[in-house]
């Protein structure tokens, strides 16, 4: 049981990373319009993600140092504070959009307004960071946020024809009403969504937190085959579920209710019910993380002491950062902004700046002095420097695909 | 002097303000691209009527969604309506779409009424209306497509 609840970090990590608000209803919009045409772009962004944060993993568990940590140090404050300043911001704007993402998850379960839930989300946050231990924390949200596999139930329970459907991931094409912009763009929202930066710093940090050392890099290893893979099956459910349900109506998704409406067509009521807690755990869990990682980075960036295994009295500024985060992110989602809308920027901001987080990691990994004979090996170097390059061409191409499409509506 | 450019300086920034379409047939496909977007809402508000009527749905969630699907089509027909039409037939399209755009409102809109009061079952009643709206933009999309 306690190796079972081992691999809760990678769980976390990619239930937090994969599957947000802005992917419950992407990845569901990609399937309602694309069918599973561009199943490929979560499975690529699987792959990728697999890669760095199993290197990052290891880092932080070789050289018992957080990876940001260790950038500083091998790149230099200025590069790293380019780093963090791009990293920070894309992940305190995150944060509001899921405090959002959870507020609007509580109004399809009450029926009371999204806007009068996000306080209360913004303090539940709060109390989870500075209240719960990282281990509670972690395998309850985890776990919580297992329920979303209700997508996958569903998927099941309607006898799609599998032949088909894994006839249209295998054979990506573009629609015929479907401009070439507009698929890649959805494309790099799926791709970006699941190689988000925080994923990174959460998962090595949280691998210092869990205490990990040199002899549990089989664990690392164990939480990225499973972890990932595992938020990138509730990504594909989303996809087949509107393929399979909204599609054939012509109902495009661009709200939350519509991601559940699969569930329920599927399996009524108690499906419907597992659903919406599904998608307030994995909302409130990638909160959580991003919260977090706001923390961890500014921590690790500055040098302080950070995490959650410390006590609160110990690395008070790193609760402060914490505390004014949940507060700037609470701030925003009150205004009024579309959570969806605001991830959807994020994930597109994010992927224009994805080489400023794993090019860092990439060269730390390689590093003789921080890993000794841990250090990459020709397939980490390939696979990894293969990403690096395309990342860097879709943080190119990212901004002005976005402006093409009207931000994929054109 | 200055006060002439300022003048026109202001009517520049209102004009601005007003979406508009150079020609006819952008404004054409513009319809087109507005009925299809409120075929989509339509059609979500279809499959909520068909979960009711099938008990799939719970309370809360028909009325937040009614009223998601209602938001939606609200946003659509007033992005349309905001945008200037061209020309006289431009003009005559729009009022078209317009009675569709309204007639799909005010069904989503009766449904939220519906599902607030907490009469989810009455939901399925929705049905043929707005299989019929669905129907008209569809075939609305299809002639100016």
């Amino acid at each position: 049981m306690k190796r079972a609840f081992e691999i809760a970090l990678g769980i976390l990590t990619a239930i937090g990373g994969f599957v947000d608000i802005g992917e419950l209803v992407t990845a569901s919009a990609a399937g309602s319009r694309f069918n599973m045409t561009l199943a490929w772009a979560t499975v690529l962004a699987l792959v990728g993600i697999m890669i760095f944060a199993e290197m990052a993993g290891r880092v932080a568990v070789v050289s018992e140092r957080p990876v940001f940590d260790l950038v500083r140090e091998r790149l230099g404050p200025r590069v790293a504070l380019v780093d963090l300043i791009a990293s920070f911001v894309i992940t305190l704007v995150t944060i509001a959009a899921e405090i959002g993402g959870v507020a609007l998850a509580l109004q399809l379960a009450s029926d009371v307004n999204y806007l009068l839930w996000v306080p209360i989300v913004g303090l539940l946050v709060w109390l989870i960071v500075w209240r719960l231990g990282f281990q509670i924390l972690e395998n309850g949200l985890g776990l919580a946020g297992l329920s979303l596999i209700v997508v996958v139930i569903a998927v099941m329970a309607l006898h799609p024809d599998w032949g088909s459907l894994v006839h249209q991931t295998a054979h990506p094409h573009i629609p015929a009403d479907v401009s070439v912009a507009v698929y890649f763009y959805f494309a790099i929202t799926l791709f970006g969504a699941g190689m988000m930066p925080y994923e990174i710093f959460f998962f090595s940090s949280g691998a210092i937190e869990d205490g990990w050392k040199r002899e549990d890099l089989v664990v690392v290893r164990a939480n990225v085959l499973i972890g990932f893979p595992l938020g990138a099956l509730l990504t594909l459910g989303l996809m087949a579920g509107a393929s399979l349900v909204l599609a054939p109506r012509n109902i495009t998704v661009n709200q939350l209710f519509q991601s559940a409406l699969p569930s329920s067509f599927a399996l009524g009521r108690v499906g419907l019910a597992v659903a919406i807690v599904g998608f307030v755990a994995c909302t409130l869990g990638a909160a959580v993380e991003t919260a977090l990682s706001c923390g961890y980075m500014i921590g690790q960036y500055f040098g302080w002491l950070w995490g959650k295994m410390v006590r609160p009295r110990d690395d008070a500024r790193f609760h402060v950062v914490l505390l004014l985060c949940i507060l700037a992110a609470t701030l925003i989602g009150v205004t009024g902004v579309d959570p969806v809308k605001l991830t959807e920027y994020v994930v597109v901001f994010s992927a224009a700046a994805l080489p400023l987080t794993y090019f860092p990691v990439l060269v730390v990994a390689n590093d003789p002095e921080y890993m000794g004979d841990k250090r990459n090996g020709i397939l980490a170097n390939t696979l990894g420097f293969a990403f690096l390059v395309l990342v860097t061409v879709i943080s190119v191409a990212t901004i002005p695909l976005m402006i093409i499409t009207k931000g994929g509506g054109g | 002097m200055r006060w002439v450019a300022a003048v026109a300086l202001g009517c520049l920034v209102g004009a601005a303000c007003v979406p508009t379409t150079r020609d006819a047939p952008t404004y054409e496909a513009k319809a087109a691209t507005t009925a299809e977007k409120a075929g989509s809402a339509v059609a979500s508000g279809e499959l909520l009527a068909d979960l009711a009527a099938a008990h799939r749905l719970l309370g809360p969630f028909a009325s937040a969604s009614t009223a998601g699907a209602e938001a939606e089509a609200d946003a659509i027909r007033s992005t349309f309506d905001a945008i200037q039409p061209p020309d006289h037939r431009s003009e005559q399209l729009r009022e078209e779409l317009d009675k569709l755009l309204e007639s799909a409102s005010s069904a989503l809109s009766e449904m939220r009424i519906t599902a607030r009061r907490g009469q989810v079952a009455d939901l399925a009643g929705f049905r043929k209306q707005l299989r019929s709206i669905g129907d008209n933009l569809d075939q609305f999309q299809q002639d100016h497509s």
